[in-house]
């Protein structure tokens, strides 16, 4: 029988038990908080190659980042807060660019641009202006991709895959990256193991013959398949942020490098490939 | 006693015999992989990490707190999104055995209730849960399985994380954490704070079961609270005739440490059977609940 009075301190043990697992979740959340004063202002959203051009043209005489990203990849996502940090921190003697190189759709960005509120210029290009700039600057299919260029306009650094604030804060201020963690291997695009998300119908041969692509690349422990009609399947995309494609597709990635989606076994090939060796 | 005796070792044997058919994969312990085929869209009745080598279905909580956590979940709700609706299809299997027989999974399904139920057969000096501590699990299931996982959003505008997972979950840790872990040498998981309190925890809540009776289904576990509350109206009861010579023997041999015959509708009943074949004037039934006491004679 309950006794509702004389209870000791002993039966409110559970509630410490319970609530230490507080702990680890603000640890977890609290550094998104406290990573400085909340942004005053928002960058603005450019398009077109122009755009990004006279961005460049008007930072010359600074240090430049410019982070290659786009709306359907979780680590660029990820590590936008840090670069809005860097310029909030260290404009205008350095100039930060986030360049969406991988939305055919403008109105993603814009949402994006809308909703993260970030302090740093966003630019979008189309297809055919992201594939130019990636050919010029000889950039592989992967993204997020960040360079750093001197005040002499040249390049000085790369990295492909998500990085920390501090390896950011590094690169911006010519730092020793190599004595960063993350300069090589684990999410970079050069060391890692790949791995393919494969998102189709499971009857389709499209995805079939993605599937039997993937799984050539990177064995079948390598390779997850998706189908955006299975409820679950769906909602774990949505929880990846995988994108939602009106053909199937199979994304390849590298730790946290992730490739374009290709829509065609040989793309998916040349996509791990540039992957694997690039940047 | 024969009679209880013989009654778990059925028990244990359905018991196993679930762990099995749950556990095809078994080249998942040598390959340091997880099964990703068709049937992983289902969910165990029990508590089975995912991400366990040889686990062919999924976890329910892990589940729940995969879709709550989406982006947009919320408005799905509303909208009627696909993910939303899942959500009500995955609660409604999960919720089956729990109108039929409250916790019975826990009793016959749940690979962690049997690991419970088998290092408690280890000798130890025992330590007494009180029953307050119950409310435990109901605030796991609200606050990490439900709220922090809708609500909070570490990396804005991406989905949530699944908190009971990836602070609590001993089941996790031990059945999938820790072997993928060592089969990884730490090379691509890139292991970190997180993993070693995680593992601390596990460690803690292992030992703990050498010493209490099934405390994690008692204090921490928000399937255990899920199904409890559901079994309140369930179908098949707890009966207690007024036989009862209130001995106490059905309390000490229950898994959960419930003396049945004073609180006969109790939540925490994971309807094993054990004090029906140990009572020794035969006062503890299952009953449906459409039978009146007096129908029984």
């Amino acid at each position: 029988m309950k006794k509702g009075s004389g209870r000791t301190l002993r039966d409110w043990l559970w509630v410490p038990l319970v609530l230490v697992f507080l702990v680890p979740v603000a640890l977890v959340v609290a550094p998104k908080h406290t990573d400085g004063p909340a942004f005053e202002e928002t960058g603005p959203l450019l398009s077109g190659r122009a755009a990004l051009d006279s961005l460049l043209q008007a930072s010359s005489g600074r240090r430049v980042l410019v982070n290659l990203w786009a709306t359907w990849c979780t680590p660029c996502i990820g590590e936008l807060p840090h670069l809005a940090r860097v310029r909030d921190s260290l404009h205008p003697s350095v100039e930060v660019v986030a360049v969406s190189v991988g939305d055919p759709d403008v109105e993603a960005v814009r949402r994006f641009h809308s909703r993260a509120a970030l302090p740093l210029p966003m630019v979008w290009l189309d297809a055919e202006d992201a594939r130019r700039l990636l050919d010029e600057w000889e950039v592989a299919d992967v993204l997020p991709v960040t360079m750093a260029f001197g005040s002499d306009g040249r390049e000085e650094s790369r990295v492909a895959g998500a990085r920390s604030l501090a390896f950011f804060m590094a690169m911006a201020r010519e730092g020793d990256l190599d004595s960063l963690p993350g300069r090589h291997g684990g999410s970079g695009g050069d060391h890692g193991v790949l791995h393919v998300n494969v998102v189709g119908p499971v009857d389709s041969p499209e995805t079939a013959a993605l599937l039997e692509e993937a799984v050539r690349l990177a064995g079948e422990e390598g390779v997850d398949l998706y189908d955006p009609g299975d409820p679950a399947d769906s909602a774990t995309m949505d929880s990846l942020m995988l994108p939602r494609l009106e053909v199937p597709y199979a994304q390849p990635c590298v730790g946290s490098a992730c490739g374009r989606p290709s829509t065609t076994p040989s793309v998916l090939a040349e996509t791990a490939a540039g992957l694997l060796g690039g940047s | 006693m024969a009679r209880l005796r013989r009654w778990r070792i059925v028990r244990r044997i359905i018991q196993l015999g679930f762990l099995g058919a749950t556990n095809l994969y078994l080249a998942g312990w040598i390959r340091g992989a997880i099964y990703t085929g068709s049937s992983k869209m289902f969910p165990i009745p029990g508590l089975h990490c995912y991400s366990c080598p040889s686990s062919v279905l999924s976890c329910p909580v892990g589940s729940v707190q995969s879709i709550v956590s989406s982006p947009g979940f919320l408005g799905g709700l509303t909208s009627g999104r696909a993910d939303a609706l899942a959500l009500l299809g995955l609660l409604g299997l999960v919720l089956l055995p729990a109108f039929v027989a409250g916790r019975i999974a826990c009793a016959y399904v749940c690979p962690f209730g049997l690991l419970q139920d088998l290092m408690y057969r280890i000798p130890a000096p025992r330590l007494r849960v009180p029953a307050s501590w119950r409310a435990g699990k109901y605030v796991m299931l609200v606050l990490f399985v439900l709220l922090l996982p809708m609500v909070l959003r570490p990396v804005p505008l991406a989905g949530g994380d699944p908190w009971f997972c990836k602070v609590v979950c001993p089941a996790g840790t031990s059945l999938a954490g820790w072997p993928l872990a060592l089969h990884d040498g730490g090379e691509t998981l890139q292991l970190g704070w997180l993993f070693g309190w995680k593992s601390a925890v596990a460690a803690l809540i292992l030992a703990w079961f050498v010493f209490s009776k099934r405390p994690f289904c008692r204090v921490l576990c928000p399937l255990g609270a899920l199904w409890g509350a559901a079994g309140k109206a369930s179908l098949v009861r707890m009966r207690v005739s007024g036989d009862c010579i209130d001995c106490g023997l059905c309390r000490d041999v229950c898994p959960v440490d419930i003396q049945i015959n004073r609180e006969p509708a109790s939540a925490e009943c994971i309807r094993c059977g054990e004090c029906v074949r140990a009572c020794p004037v035969d006062a503890i039934s299952h009953r449906p609940a459409w039978r009146k006491d007096d129908e029984e004679g």
